[in-house]
């Protein structure tokens, strides 16, 4: 059978591809999936270069202690789509036979692989993703980072303390991120007894929103919750401003971190406000020296806190696995009891694999440097 | 002979189909594939599905689809929410789902395709494009579908034996249908809409067949996804993925299925590669970042294709596996030999084309008489008055000078223009709002001033086409081969063989039409007229660009024609020895109007007509003073 042969022959080459990446006998392997080329790319890179700074770190380590183990992550590359980075897993768990799984970093193709990753049972730490039912029922999963429904109480409560009555929403309708991170600060103000004035929807994929800010402007709020990421928040804020809302306060989430590489007139950014999931200029030494061992593997300082997130998600996988052994139940159950100590403190999760941690609310000087501003404590 | 060149080819494929499933699922079962293969397979048959029906309707139909992943996620959904909410055996509800999710999006197919495919070429596709996006934004509003979130925890039942048995029930089933009359239907209106419908094709309902067919493929792909990927998100499936399909048929060759499953092969692979060659590049050479290979490639094998195969890789062409079967065994022939030489003959069973009675019974009336015919675009009245009687066996020319209205009468006769006023009595009914194909059917056939070939087909294809209106098997039975559809082919072929053979041409039966010379494409337009057994041809300039020797062979052919198939013909033309020659009356045509009606020697000799043609003393002196 020709056709036979042509297949062994090509699966031969698939095999010898994927035996170039593995070398070492002592290695342990984890697997990284992350959007590394496309539109996603920055948030992935940023994922991969905070959770590879942790693995240079550890390595070193063991080596000192003269310990033979080292640990290696895998990354392949999903280019945000789902399909994708359903291949990358089982690649990853079937050829490269990870002992775990660090990733993925959108929330969809989050959902994609966690379903695979709770399958098998595999024990899974993500970086980045946000929402909510990624770690519902699934007791090998978790994430460093906090979720959708948190950064929208944190806006509200901080919105409180700004002493704001009056607030307006613009949010991207075609997006569950943004719909869940409005609907839970809508929920958070009407608590604290804020008042939602204007509440617009708007899409994604929209270049011009003066129509929904110019009704907003109407109902003149003190501020506008502009739950999008950096690029649409990047034309919101200057068309805002065009449509009459001059002095509100913009309150952001934690995608508009990416804002400075997007917005022209950045004295924009001294009214903006978000929440992140780390900051960088914190007065801590651990962070002083994150920031630091960051730029000398780099060349630049961290910018996207899942940099950050991603190195707490290499710390917790990969002194899970020192302490547990390569056995996936024994690292789930190690990731589960796991209080380390982490760039912001001991890292600990709670019954729904989240981890308990705070957030921090920045914001910009007029050359687009961020400042940390006020932490605000877990829920 | 022919048909054991067919049963092998059947054997042929079937063996290797049987071959490659066994190959795979021994493959997969014993674990030699992991699931990471496993899902590349399954990835890459949903794809072939997709490309292969998008195919139909961009390939084979010819118009520009661009919501394709549309329909897709109709199925995905649909599928989705069934065997979510089913909660009987996955044996039976799964593949009720992917049938329902098929169904479901057939159905969008049939409301997008009423409004779209009355529109053509670019109008088409954005309109398509509009609506695949209209899909996605709905799914992405209803809570039912999970909105923005999309549905997850979908069972996995995608297997490689669903998958693959599907897909090769839609792979041959599209073969069969392109090798029936419906696929030559739909072929037709690809080379030439109008001497499609003109040679009775209905092509509004083919289009739309072929549109709602390939949507409940697309579904049916859409539903396989849903449970192979086991989370669905409406975001997957926007006009970036439609897009993806239709670059597959485009480097594939639009019209050719193999094709198009080579490139979804080659197209679902890419990624996999691509994604180690990415990592490679960019550990090398750190100071290029390639950051979206995908799109370098694809739109680099666009350009190269464009460059060395502007028809795609196959063109409209098909692989054969027979074709490189003959080539292995040219040196074992005896192998050969010995599979089809025992083949018993059977007798076969043929039905012939009825030949259409004419419900007619006075034939002292015209067969075809117009009434004060008239049509006016919006201030030009380009016809008034009409009156054409055309007696049955009769041969009459319609001559006139250029611009006179002459084809403008054919095309309201044929039911192409609608007329303003007056009516057209076809055998003793009026025919006016007719459409053409119902005109064709009901006894005009026509050919055209510019020859309107099915190009692409061969001879014989073309002449096939026009059986068509006399044809009864069901598309359904095209696709299962049933006996109806074997007896009708048979009986066509012999039909369409003899009506070639009064031309002479049953030498080139064979060969595609457009490879024809010139006079013998004309020849094969009237063959093609007269296949659908027309009670009146009209004749639409035969003569144009043919040398004396030519023309002088069209005269004895069209009064073959006229004994031999008792019809009426009705002919334009302005070779004045042809029209006097043949015809028996002449009407005159001159701004819309008839100037004069007679036999050749009354018409040479009217004033009118020669005023018409020459222009008058009177008119020359007039212009003369005019322009001192």
């Amino acid at each position: 059978m020709k056709s036979t042969r042509f297949v062994t022959m090509l699966l031969a080459i698939v095999m010898c591809l994927s035996f170039c990446s593995g070398a070492f006998a002592e290695t342990i392997k984890i697997g990284g999936i992350a959007p590394l080329t496309g539109e996603y790319a920055v948030y992935g890179t940023a994922v991969q270069q905070g959770a590879d700074l942790y693995l240079d770190l550890i390595n070193a380590q063991l080596k000192n202690e003269g310990s033979d183990k080292q640990f290696k992550i895998v990354w392949l590359d999903n280019q945000a789509d789902d399909t994708e980075a359903q291949n990358a897993y089982y690649k990853l768990v079937d050829q490269e036979k990870v002992v775990a799984i660090l990733g993925d970093v959108l929330s969809g193709n989050t959902e994609a692989v966690a379903r695979c990753a709770a399958d098998d049972e595999m024990p899974m730490v993500s970086a980045s993703a946000t929402r909510y039912e990624i770690t519902t029922d699934r007791p090998c999963v978790f994430r460093t980072c906090f979720l959708d429904p948190f950064q929208g109480v944190v806006m509200a409560n901080y919105a409180k303390t700004l002493g704001l009555a009056k607030v307006a929403i613009i949010y991207g309708n075609d997006s569950d991120y943004s719909i869940g991170v409005a609907e839970s600060f809508e929920a958070q103000c009407k608590e604290n007894g804020i008042e939602i004035v204007a509440k617009e929807g708007a899409s994604f994929t929209d270049t011009d929103f003066s129509a929904q800010l110019t009704k907003i402007a109407a109902a003149s709020p003190e501020a506008l919750f502009v739950p999008f990421y950096g690029s649409e928040a990047s034309q919101i804020l200057p068309q805002a401003v065009s449509a009459g809302l001059n002095n509100v306060k913009f309150l952001g989430v934690d995608g508009t971190s990416d804002i400075v590489a997007f917005i022209s007139d950045t004295s924009l950014l001294t009214n903006m406000v978000y929440p992140d999931h780390f900051a960088f200029d914190a007065e801590s030494e651990t962070i002083k020296n994150f920031i630091s061992a960051y730029k000398d593997k780099y060349g630049v300082e961290p910018t996207i806190s899942f940099a950050a997130t991603g190195y707490e998600a290499a710390l917790v996988l990969c002194n899970s696995i020192l302490e547990a052994g390569t056995k996936k139940a024994d690292i789930t159950e190690a990731i589960k009891n796991s209080s380390y100590d982490a760039l912001s403190g001991v890292i600990t999760f709670d019954d729904h694999n989240d981890p308990i941690k705070s957030a921090f609310i920045m914001t910009f000087d007029a050359e687009g440097g961020k400042h940390f501003l006020v932490q605000q404590a877990p829920l | 002979m022919k048909m054991n060149k067919r049963f092998k080819a059947c054997l042929l494929n079937l063996i290797a189909i049987v071959a490659v499933y066994f190959t795979f699922s021994l493959l997969i079962n014993s674990g030699t594939l992991t699931r990471y293969h496993r899902n590349i397979i399954f990835t890459i048959c949903i794809n072939i599905i997709m490309a292969v029906s998008l195919n139909l309707t961009t390939g084979m139909l010819g118009e520009l689809a661009l919501g394709h992943a549309g329909f897709m996620a109709v199925g995905a959904f649909t599928s989705a929410i069934i065997t979510k909410a089913w909660g009987i055996s996955t044996v039976i509800s799964f593949p009720v789902a992917l049938i329902a999710g098929g169904l479901l999006a057939a159905f969008f197919g049939l409301v997008i395709g009423i409004p779209a495919l009355r529109l053509k070429g670019d109008y088409l596709a954005i309109i398509t494009l509009g609506f695949g996006e209209i899909i996605r934004v709905i799914i992405i509003n209803l809570p039912i579908t999970g909105a923005t979130k999309g549905l997850s925890g979908i069972a996995k039942l995608t297997s490689f034996n669903y998958v693959y048995i599907i897909m090769v029930l839609i792979i041959a089933s599209l073969f069969t249908l392109g090798r029936s009359r419906h696929g030559r239907a739909i072929i037709s209106i690809r080379e030439n809409d109008i001497a499609a419908e003109s040679t009775g094709i209905p092509i509004f309902k083919y289009k739309l067949f072929a549109f709602t067919l390939a949507a409940f493929f697309a579904g049916v792909a859409g539903g396989l996804y849903a449970h192979q990927q086991g989370t669905i998100n409406a975001a997957t499936f926007d006009y970036n993925k439609s897009i993806d399909y239709l670059v597959m048929v485009v480097l594939g060759g639009m019209g050719s299925i193999t094709g198009s499953i080579i490139s979804a092969v080659v197209l679902s692979m890419l990624p996999e590669y691509l994604r180690d060659l990415t990592a490679l590049i960019n550990d090398l050479l750190p100071a290029i970042k390639i950051t979206d290979p995908r799109m370098l490639i694809y739109s680099l094998m666009l350009v190269l294709m464009m460059i060395f195969r502007p028809k795609g890789l196959l063109g409209t062409a098909e692989f054969s596996l027979l074709n490189l079967w003959d080539f292995i065994v040219r040196h074992v022939k005896r192998f050969a030999s010995l599979i089809t030489r025992h083949l018993p003959e059977r007798k076969k069973a043929i039905t012939m084309p009825e030949v259409p009675k004419y419900d007619y019974a006075n034939l002292d009336l015209p067969v075809l008489e117009t009434k004060q015919l008239g049509i006016r675009f919006g201030g030009l009245q380009a016809a008034k008055d009409v009156n054409i009687k055309l007696m049955d066996n009769e041969i009459v020319g319609l001559i006139g000078p250029n611009g006179a209205g002459k084809t403008t009468i054919f095309n309201m006769l044929t039911g192409v223009y609608k007329p303003t006023s007056g009516d057209i009595v076809l055998l003793g009914k009026s025919i006016v709002g007719s459409p053409t194909y119902h005109i064709t059917a009901n006894g005009i056939a026509r050919t055209f001033q510019n020859i309107r070939l099915f190009k692409s087909m061969t001879v014989i294809e073309n002449i096939k086409v026009a059986f068509q209106t006399r044809m009864h098997y069901t598309p359904m039975e095209g696709i299962i081969r049933a006996p109806r559809y074997s007896r009708e082919e048979r009986g066509i072929d012999i039909r369409a063989r003899e009506l070639l053979s009064v031309f002479g041409m049953e030498d080139v039966a064979d060969t595609p039409a457009d490879s024809l010379p010139y006079g013998q494409q004309r020849k094969l337009e009237i063959c093609r007229a007269l296949a659908s057994n027309p009670k009146v041809l009209l004749l639409d300039e035969p003569a144009a660009g043919m040398n004396p020797k030519e023309t002088e062979e069209l005269m004895n052919t069209i009064k073959i024609i006229r004994n031999r198939f008792s019809v009426a013909i009705l002919l334009i033309e302005h070779d004045m020895k042809l029209v006097m020659g043949i015809c028996e009356r002449i009407y005159v045509l001159n701004y819309g109007n008839i100037i004069a009606e007679g036999t050749p020697d009354e018409i040479a000799h009217n004033q009118e007509v020669v005023a018409a043609y020459l222009g008058t003393a009177a008119e020359e002196s007039k212009e003369e003073s005019a322009t001192c």
